[in-house]
């Protein structure tokens, strides 16, 4: 096993595999917990746009990414700045579209690049760069420094909105960094797992981990292990058997999941 | 209709909110003495609890002003006054299903006091969990508590920051006899210690002893006063529109009101 890992772009993909389980993982036990789901979808998606718009001028693609990443946490934010999932997912719906369809037009635009755009869609761990280590690296301090940080004002605002707002806290404020924190993460993994799974990344963790856990504290940790557990296993298995790492990284996290339900309970 | 004691907690002067064009709440006025306890009772739909909104700077007034704690609010103060009230909201609005202990959604109420990084000492819960007897719940999680034990939780969270108004919206929905009989125990100790109280509710009838002040909103005020002024079938009718009863045994008023009890 250990010989996998004495290649030079195993050691970063490895490396990449551990920023993308541990901010996705960290950051989904409160996508799950406030019903979030559609939002990493939602970000994932629009980040297309992002990643057209990136090639067309000539950046790194995930710079791209983070931009309408962002926009579309900023606009999400606004429509549910009251607390409400409902009037998001309305909000995230329009921009995922929005996004998609700018992206399909850039790459329609830039036939001759479309390697890059599809290795942004599929995901492709094992061609990392040191660029995009290190921006994954950034963006995954980021998440995981501000969830050690503001994990209480969080939790509070998880637990209920109205309450934590009327007890004097900047709910609002605290509203938008979660969704900033999630297109981070989306941003993070869309080169280990691409556009359309990194929404497994930023659900089924913590999902697995909601089914075994009696505490936040501990389905946080438990969904950093499941995604680390299913990230650097994929890892492993692609590197002698010839399958996709991102399908094989999302295929044994969801069978995490699946398993989970069929677990009694802690709860 | 004026204050009963010499310093105000609360005033409100011709309140108008509305949501949208659909006007919730007209032309508001009481006001309430520190370590008062005034309760707001009403039919559904009748602006009780966007009166607790208002009241907490969540929702702005169309016209009149709110004075509270001798400050007139607006958003500039708004989130600072908070900081001196507790709000318990309706059971209902939590997400029940999170797995959080009971001590972790305590803890909530000193966020607003302290910025991370911060130590949170079990020390810090004071004497609240023993106040409405909830001590021995530690390390539960709060899903596995009963409604009423949920109720005292919350109503905990409230008091940790040791608020000078407490505001609840309807704490007895959904609440055992038991826990209904602990939380209105902890307010009279509350309101002993001065701490001003606010509460909305459908079910007057444990009250009739405990407050200063009865509000009976509907849409706007229809009577505000002390029990013996307001808690008769007449004033009743006029809030509920239903067959009124009022009622004494033991020498305490009840009201049952159309098929239940106010």
């Amino acid at each position: 096993m250990l010989e996998a890992f004495s290649y030079d772009f195993m050691q970063r993909a490895l490396l990449a595999a551990v920023f993308m389980s541990v901010s996705c993982a960290t950051i989904s036990t409160f996508v799950v917990l406030r019903g979030l789901s559609f939002m990493g979808a939602g970000v994932a998606h629009a980040a297309l746009g992002g990643i057209g718009l990136a090639v067309f001028i000539g950046i790194n693609p995930l710079l791209g990414a983070l931009l309408f990443a962002l926009l579309l946490a900023l606009v999400a934010g606004y429509a549910g700045r009251k607390g409400s999932a409902k009037r998001m997912d309305v909000a995230i719906g329009v921009f995922f579209a929005f996004g998609m369809a700018l992206g399909v037009l850039f790459i329609s635009l830039l036939e001759e690049y479309a390697v890059q755009f599809w290795a942004l869609i599929f995901g492709d761990i094992l061609a990392v760069s040191d660029l995009d280590l290190m921006l994954m690296a950034a963006m995954a301090s980021i998440v995981v420094i501000s969830v050690a940080l503001f994990f209480r004002e969080f939790l509070s605002i998880t637990f209920d909105f109205e309450a934590a707002l009327a007890s004097g806290i900047n709910a609002t404020f605290y509203h938008y960094f979660m969704l900033v924190l999630i297109a981070l993460s989306v941003v993070v993994a869309l080169k280990c797992v691409g556009v359309l799974l990194v929404f497994a990344m930023l659900t089924a963790p913590a999902a697995a981990a909601y089914e075994l856990s009696k505490t936040v504290r501990g389905m946080l940790l438990l969904s950093v292990a499941f995604a680390l557990t299913s990230s650097i296993s994929g890892l492993i298995i692609s590197f002698y058997v010839p399958l996709a790492t991102s399908a094989l990284i999302v295929i044994i996290l969801s069978s995490i999941f699946f398993v989970s339900l069929a677990v009694p309970s802690r709860k | 209709m004026p204050a009963t004691g010499s310093e105000e907690a609360l005033r409100l002067e011709g309140v108008t909110v509305a949501y949208g064009g659909v006007v919730a709440l007209e032309d508001v006025s009481f006001s309430l003495h520190k370590g008062g306890f005034l309760c707001v009772a009403g039919p559904n739909g009748a602006g009780k609890t966007t009166l607790l909104r208002t009241i907490l700077g969540l929702l702005r007034p169309r016209s009149g002003e709110i004075y509270v704690l001798g400050e007139k609010l607006d958003r500039r103060n708004a989130a600072r006054l908070r900081r001196r009230m507790g709000y318990v909201p309706q059971l209902d609005r939590a997400e029940r299903d999170i797995p959080v202990l009971m001590e972790d959604i305590v803890l909530m109420g000193y966020l607003p006091q302290l910025r991370p990084p911060r130590t949170l000492r079990k020390a810090d819960f004071g004497n609240v969990l023993e106040l409405l007897r909830i001590d021995e719940l530690k390390g539960k999680p709060f899903s596995q508590l009963s409604g009423g034990q949920q109720q005292r939780v919350l109503i905990a969270r409230a008091l940790v920051g040791d608020p000078e108004i407490l505001l609840l919206d309807e704490p007895f929905s959904g609440v055992d006899p038991l826990s209904q009989r602990i939380i209105l125990e902890a307010l009279c100790s509350l309101k002993e210690n001065g701490t001003t109280i606010i509460l909305v509710t459908h079910d007057i009838n444990p009250l009739f002893r405990v407050a200063d002040l009865f509000l009976f909103l509907k849409g706007r005020v229809v009577a505000c006063g002390g029990a013996d002024d307001v808690f008769n079938e007449e004033t009743l009718r006029r809030v509920y529109g239903a067959n009124v009863r009022v009622f004494t045994t033991d020498g305490e008023k009840h009201a049952a009101i159309g098929d239940y009890h106010a």
